[in-house]
């Protein structure tokens, strides 16, 4: 007896590994998953805390959590796909428990391992005097619901200042999704050009695999072939700059809900 | 129906001369296709990074489409802006991005352009702000218009999207 399947399963493990930032020297974090309506979440935590933790000065710059993250979704339809959201707080000079930063990935759809490197970004004063109002008392600008940053919604009045970045590790394993009729992977990846690649410009781009610092840039270890966008030749086309060997999979969670108490000045458009 | 998820995210720009930049976005589709779920346009924060001169928009893509055909197939119209101190918005770029068409994860660098003016606008820009702005934004991906245009490079806009397809093997296509 072999009925179809009416709904697929998204199993992720993994971790947050670490973060990497410059202006401050603790940190904890708080996750959640934001997933849509046709989503549920079946086993795992759906949101957490981190420890508290702090550089240490032998290492560098870097403040390890090594936090384990476990869940799995179940959904029929990939719209909403589970977005990991991560708030970060700590504490000021005053002793204030200040927000540090926001940020949001996708869960990876492809199977396989994936290293992601979400930056971090926190809201920006509306101007110089309540900036140090706000350094002085302790009370920054912060989302009241950090699940905002994961919705298309609203983005518009929002200033951020984004620094550091967080490490994150997924495991990522589907179940009859393909069995629904989903085809998540190409069968013949593309080859890009690599002309393009300038290492200066830009973190996002994805490296060499084996010989590449891993902590600089994000890595996938898929088994399989990994889809790739080969550059087309119109003008404005967009050569893609993924390896064919190693591709990289971030997804930024949405943050729960945000509110702002800074006000965007009015704006004037300028056309010359 | 064959239907196409596109998930992932608009994760910032580089290479531009200032920081302090927002993106607008809006998907561009032909008459066979239908959007089913997700929004089709939107707008990502501002942001200013601290360190690096590159911005961290981080802004999630979801959107669910239907269609009956592969011509007409999505495409992104982008346009970064700036925000200076003032909370004055200028353009700074187009750009136009399709998106993948096989299945599975993509990085995408989206080259930009702005409109060049003449002299006389160029230095206004130069020491007053603003920029030309085409009067049909939708002319970024009009191959026939274009060659009416001059225009100056500027910065890449980055993008994470992945794919995901179905019910297209129905209709023959190989991916």
């Amino acid at each position: 007896m072999n009925t179809k399947p009416t709904s697929f399963l998204v199993f992720i493990n993994g971790a947050i590994e670490h973060a990497e930032v410059n202006d401050f020297d603790d940190l904890y974090l708080r996750f959640s998953y934001v997933i849509g309506k046709d989503w549920k979440i079946c086993s795992g935590l759906e949101e957490g805390t981190t420890q508290i933790a702090h550089k240490s000065v032998q290492i560098g710059s870097k403040i390890v959590f090594n936090f384990p993250l476990e869940a799995t979704f179940r959904s029929t339809n990939p719209f909403g796909w589970p977005q990991l959201v991560i708030s970060g707080y700590g504490l000021d000079v005053f002793g204030n428990d200040i927000v540090r930063g926001y940020g949001t990935t996708h869960i990876p759809i492809s199977p396989g391992r994936h290293r992601i490197r979400i930056p971090l970004f926190v809201p920006r004063s509306s101007s110089k005097f309540q900036q140090l109002l706000a350094w002085f008392f302790g009370r920054r600008p912060e989302f009241i619901d950090p699940k905002v940053i994961a919705f298309n919604a609203g983005r518009e009045m929002t200033r951020v200042r984004s620094h550091g970045y967080i490490q994150v590790v997924f495991n990522v394993v589907t179940k009859d999704i393909e069995e629904l009729g989903y085809r998540i992977e190409s069968k013949h990846p593309s080859h890009t050009s690599q002309q393009q690649f300038d290492n200066n410009e830009t973190p996002y781009k994805k490296v060499d695999t084996c010989t590449s610092d891993i902590d600089q840039y994000t890595q996938t270890f898929q088994p399989d072939e990994t889809a790739c966008w080969s550059a087309d030749k119109t003008s404005n086309s967009l050569p893609s700059s993924s390896q064919a060997s190693s591709l990289s999979l971030l997804s930024i969670s949405s943050p729960p809900s945000l509110s702002i108490q800074t006000s965007l000045p009015s704006s004037a458009l300028l056309v010359a | 129906m064959a239907e196409v998820h596109v998930i992932g995210q608009i994760l910032g720009a580089s290479g531009f001369p200032e920081s302090s930049l927002f993106c607008k976005w809006k998907v561009q589709i032909g008459s066979a296709w239908r959007v089913l779920q997700g929004d089709h346009e939107g707008q990502t924060q501002v942001d200013e990074p601290s360190d690096k001169p590159m911005a961290n928009w981080c802004h999630p893509i979801d959107l669910h489409f239907a269609t009956r055909g592969l011509q007409g197939w999505p495409k992104f119209h982008l346009q970064v802006w700036h925000q200076d101190l003032y909370g004055r918005n200028e353009l700074y770029s187009y750009g136009f991005c399709h998106i993948p068409i096989s299945p599975g994860s993509h990085e995408i660098d989206c080259v930009t352009w702005r409109p060049k003016g003449s002299l006389l606008e160029e230095l206004k820009t130069q020491f007053i702000g603003g920029s030309s702005q085409l009067k049909n934004p939708d002319l970024v991906s009009s191959s026939a218009e274009l060659y009416k245009l001059r225009t100056v490079s500027m910065g890449k806009i980055h993008l994470r999207l992945h794919v995901i397809v179905r019910n297209f093997d129905k209709y023959g296509v190989e991916f």
